[in-house]
């Protein structure tokens, strides 16, 4: 009989690898016909060999196991031959799957194995075991006192695998922690020093898996390792536990400083320098207080910094001085900042792995001062190689250059254009991200110049490549709302931008630049006073292509033209003259010409704007036409137009007789957009807005008794009983009607009526009312035992006050009448504004007041305390609805739960309502 | 603590494979191909570490084969390369000048030496020479073994 071997099988694999894929699937198929046989013969060993092979061809190609193959390594691990077994606890891990039968199977013999006297067996099964431990929680349970045991057994070897299986063992089995710590902790002290590391090994892994706070008792011994042993491996896992332990208490650190310190002076080994170097920030030793923490940290950043500063140096020791610096940025912000040089330089390095250190550390290196020059560097990453002088004079000049040289480049793809991996997608993403959050951070607390922060958002949207549209529009509109001062600098970078019609190509893409132009387009027409041209600036909106872009962008091009027409139709009126006029007149039929192709426009909004847009602009042209410049008393408005003429001549004609010497359709269209200013708003203003007079949400919507359903929670209920108390209904009715039936035997008083009764009567109200879907029923009550202990308006308010919070947060605008804010220049926004009559002194009474109330509304029920803070934000709300609140929770026999579920539709229709209104805001 | 260690050759095979962490097949799988992946396209002059979702890859090449580990965040990338070179010392001189062929014909030999230095993703043995001995004697035993099932292999033949 023909055997092939492990190595015939290798063999065989290797001469077929040059052949066809084919061949060699018919050669691996064929091995595996042979490898079943041989698995299921009698043979130990050829069946070792088996398990073997098939393990090998496991690791190699994505093969399923075969069928019973878990049995067949079970057979192999319970053979009596050393070797074989040796096979059997190798592909073990391999074969099981799961807390299954096979892992069952192998429990006796495992545990005999683990107790046999024959020194070499038991460290097999120890070999096995961690994986099957995590596999199986019940071989955990079982094993668990065996592991214990072997731990004083007589060979280091095995009390050390010991050691490290109880981390397995503990993490399935929690329970036993308890018994076999202390057991651990006799290792500690073990006379083998490979027990004693392995045994720190899993205090270090169970101290990070748990928190250090069980393992602070251990100190005294891990102290004594630490100043007592040589050993590099173990010294770096206590050094690395006491990061761990430290922080949960102090004190160490004084008796820790010495030791780490001499360690840090003495050793050769980076490995240790550096995760003592660690520890020392982790763990809270560099505290500046004291003297020796700022030296420590002296110490520990020029020894990183040296890494860093090593020319040609070890790439290795570069990658983890920026891993580790990013640790004392929140202690020692100086130090690090000496190295800026070689961290920036580390950005540029070719290594992703270095790259994104150093962007990470620079990200959090960024202060007042630093800000410009680390985001124009982040900047001169983005842009291709030629063009990274960013600088600020520079940008905004070059800024059209740059769009010329980017546009070529622009269609292949990004990744080609560098021979660096510096601009995979995935990386320029990150990369342009973190940008902009930099800039961004704590509403731009590092900014100093915003004309700086528009010109580089405009950079970033030319050069990046990639989606970040969102964000950058978000930005642009958030900085020009929030600073007066810059917005005519926007304005006149912006209107470039707009005039660039490569770029506007490019956005067509779905790729960043459509955010820059929307915002573009945006500001332009809100601002359009500052707009230096704008006749251009109106066709660079209203471009022949716009049509390609999508129906969003046209509708906001539509809106902001008119913005500006109306504006530039105001201004001109003060210089008019003849070639005004005709000026005026070309732009109105070249506006409607380039409105024509939206009239027939699919979207909805596009179409309807373009129509009232033309139709306005079909007025003031009738008039421009018709007016003659020199004073005559032809009316302004003598149109073909009737329903105009009316509104408009009519009010102005009889007032003064000196008709001005401009159309007055000049004036028609800046009203539409002036008469709000926008502000950003302040992050609490939507909750602080009044609710008008007269407007009482707690009016109940359907009078009480006004349905047959509700008249039965009310005290007249026994009139209703005598008059009829019906048939069917299901059981719950059936249920009803004995309990009726029996209070009027009782003499139709409900005085003496037991709390049971109460309950009981309303369950069977509830169950009525389950399957009626006109019935707004609450289920979040069926696990209350007594309904009217607890204030269920209440609870419901509060966790709708968590969700309007959430939504209310981060939104954008509102005309919400200003209150204005001076900060010191750059005059900035930074708080944004807050309804009128709204003060933070008005708002703190109510708000403990709010407080106060709901601990007594809500006495009855645990509520975390986060829950019952947010919900008194809303002291407006309350005020209002306390008092009813708390008369429910009183009155037993009022309703709660129609009373609640109408609050419900209050609050929801209330969010509609402001959601509205800032849609409209967004539009406009 | 070690997730997993594995041997991979410039061509993408896999020569060897232990996991320390317990995860589904089709994971295990993924992390092999995208991490295989991003270590064969590094270049020499790079450092060893990668960033692979939430863990850390540390990797060294031996002349053909890419030794790699991965690490949580908070572990040691510089005593993770010893523990690499310490294994690849091992294996040197268990089989006198290693090469990728004597890996690949005796697998099992690997893991047997692997499970000698590191348990549970813990390095349990820091000495080579401790490590050889154990293995040396586990050779012996299984050499004796084998004698003695050919003999009685042999043995059973003869009387049939």
């Amino acid at each position: 009989m023909f055997e092939r071997t492990l190595q015939d099988l290798i063999r065989g694999l290797r001469a077929h690898k040059a052949s066809s894929k084919a061949q060699e699937d018919a050669f691996i198929s064929e091995a595996m016909v042979e490898i079943r046989e041989e698995l299921k013969g009698k043979d130990m060993a050829l069946k070792a060999e088996g398990v073997l092979k098939i393990c090998y061809l496991m690791m190699l190609y994505p093969i399923p196991a075969p069928p019973e193959f878990a049995f067949h390594v079970v057979e192999v691990m319970s053979s009596q031959r050393y070797h074989l077994k040796q096979i059997g606890y190798l592909a073990a891990p391999m074969a099981f799957s799961g807390d299954t039968e096979e892992v069952v199977l192998t429990v006796n013999g495992i545990k005999k194995d683990l107790m046999s006297p024959h020194v070499p067996l038991p460290p097999l099964p120890l070999t096995a075991l961690p994986h099957l431990l995590s596999l199986s929680p019940s071989l955990s349970t079982t094993l668990h006192p065996d592991l214990l045991h072997l731990l004083t057994h007589s060979s280091p070897r095995i009390r050390k695998r010991a050691v490290l299986c109880l981390l397995p063992c503990w993490e399935a089995f929690p329970e036993g922690l308890r018994e076999g710590f202390p057991r651990l902790r006799e290792r500690l002290q073990d006379s083998d020093q490979g027990v004693i590391g392995a045994t720190v090994g899993v205090v270090m892994e169970l101290a990070r898996r748990q928190g250090g706070k069980n393992y602070l008792p251990l100190a005294p011994e891990l102290f004594g390792i630490l100043t007592g042993s040589t050993n590099n491996w173990m010294l770096i896992k206590v050094v690395k536990l006491f990061a761990i332990l430290t922080p949960l208490e102090p004190r160490l650190v004084r008796k820790l400083l010495p030791p780490i310190t001499s360690l840090i002076s003495s050793t050769s080994a980076i490995s240790l320098l550096y995760e003592c170097v660690r520890t020392c920030i982790v763990g809270g030793m560099l505290d500046p207080d004291r003297a020796e923490g700022e030296a420590l940290a002296r110490v520990c950043v020029e020894k990183l910094g040296g890494y860093l500063r090593d020319e040609g140096g070890d790439q290795n020791l570069r990658y983890i001085a920026l891993l580790a610096m990013v640790k004392i940025i929140p202690t020692h912000p100086a130090m690090v900042a000496e190295y800026q040089e070689e961290i920036m330089e580390s950005l540029d390095d070719p290594d992703v792995s270095i790259r994104m250190r150093a962007l990470e550390l620079v990200t959090s290196m960024v202060d007042r001062d630093n800000l410009q020059t680390i985001a124009d560097q982040l900047l001169s990453h983005l842009a291709p190689p030629e063009s990274n002088t960013s600088t600020l004079p520079s940008a905004v000049a070059s800024l059209t250059a740059i769009a010329n040289q980017l546009s070529p480049t622009a269609s292949k793809d990004p990744a080609t254009t560098s021979t660096s991996v510096s601009l995979s997608p995935a990386y320029r993403l990150l990369l342009t991200q973190k940008l902009l959050s930099i800039i961004s951070y704590d509403t731009y607390v590092n900014v100093t110049d915003f004309e700086w922060v528009i010109s580089v958002l405009i950079d970033i949207a030319y050069v990046s490549h990639v989606n970040v549209g969102e964000e950058i529009k978000r930005l642009v509109l958030d900085v020009v709302g929030r600073v007066k001062s810059v917005r005519q600098y926007a304005v006149g970078v912006l209107e470039k931008v707009l005039g660039d019609e490569d770029f506007r190509e490019r956005g067509r893409d779905g790729t960043g630049e459509d955010g820059l132009i929307e915002a573009a387009i945006w500001v332009c027409g809100e601002y359009s006073s500052y707009l230096s041209s704008p006749l251009s600036a109106i066709l660079s909106i209203l471009s022949p292509t716009l049509h390609l872009s999508s129906s969003a962008l046209t509708s906001l091009s539509l809106h902001a033209s008119a913005k500006i027409f109306g504006h530039y139709a105001a201004s001109i009126s003060s210089s008019w003259s003849s070639e005004k006029h005709e000026e005026c007149k070309a732009l109105v039929s070249s506006i409607k010409s380039g409105l024509e192709p939206f009239l027939s426009a699919g979207d909805m909004e596009v179409q309807e704007r373009a129509f009232e847009f033309t139709q306005l602009l079909n007025f003031v042209q009738a008039d421009l036409t018709n007016h003659v410049p020199p004073k005559s008393q032809i009316p302004a408005s003598s149109s073909d137009i009737p329903e105009i003429k009316g509104g408009f001549a009519d009010s102005e004609s009889p007032k003064d007789d000196d008709t001005p010497p401009y159309p007055k359709s000049l004036f028609l269209f800046e009203p539409l957009f002036t008469s709000h200013e926008l502000n950003a708003v302040a992050y609490k203003a939507q909750e602080a807005v009044r609710i008008p007079d007269g407007l009482d949400l707690d009016v109940e919507i359907i009078p009480q008794g006004g349905f047959g359903d509700l008249s039965e929670d009310e005290e007249s209920e026994e009139e209703k009983v005598a008059i009829d108390l019906g048939e069917g209904g299901g059981e719950g009715m059936e249920e009803l009607r004995r309990v009726l039936r029996e209070q009027e035997k009782r003499g139709k008083r409900r005085e003496g009526e037991t709390k049971e009764e109460r309950t009981r009567r309303r369950a069977a109200r509830k169950a009525k009312h389950k399957d009626d879907p006109y019935y707004l029923y609450d289920k979040t009550e069926e696990n209350q035992e007594d309904i009217d202990e607890i204030p269920i308006v209440k609870l419901d308010d509060s966790e709708l006050a968590i969700q309007e919070t959430t939504q209310t947060k981060g939104k954008g605008k509102s005309k919400i009448k200003p209150k204005k804010e001076k900060a010191p220049p750059p005059e900035f926004d930074r708080t944004g504004e807050l309804p009128e009559g709204f003060s933070t002194n008005t708002a703190q009474p109510t708000k403990t007041d709010g407080n106060d109330k709901t601990a007594e509304g809500l006495s009855g029920i645990d509520l975390s305390s986060g829950t019952a803070m947010s919900s008194s934000r809303f002291e407006e709300y309350r005020v209002d609805e306390e008092p009813s609140a708390a008369q429910i929770a009183r009155n037993d026999d009022m309703p709660a739960t129609p009373t609640d579920e109408i609050e419900v539709v209050k609050v929801r229709r209330k969010k509609k309502g402001d959601k509205k209104k800032k849609d409209k805001v967004v539009e406009g | 603590m070690l997730n997993y260690i594995m041997l991979v050759s410039r061509q993408g095979k896999v020569r060897l494979a232990k996991w320390f962490q317990t995860l589904p097949p089709k994971t295990k799988a993924k992390i092999v191909k995208d991490v295989t992946q991003l270590v064969l396209a590094r270049r020499t002059r790079m450092c060893n570490f990668l960033e692979y979702k939430d863990t850390k890859v540390i990797y060294r090449r031996y002349a053909s084969l890419f030794f790699i580990t991965s690490i949580s965040p908070g572990d040691n990338e510089l005593i993770t390369l010893e523990v690499i070179h310490r294994y690849v010392e091992v294996l040197d001189r268990y089989f006198g000048n290693v090469c990728e062929l004597d890996l690949i014909f005796n697998f099992q030999k690997a893991y047997a030496i692997l499970d000698e230095l590191i348990i549970a993703g813990e390095l349990q043995e820091s000495s080579k020479k401790a490590v050889l001995k154990i293995v040396a004697q586990s050779d012996a035993i299984e050499e004796a073994e084998v004698s003695e099932d050919s003999l009685a292999r042999l043995g059973s033949l003869a009387r049939s």
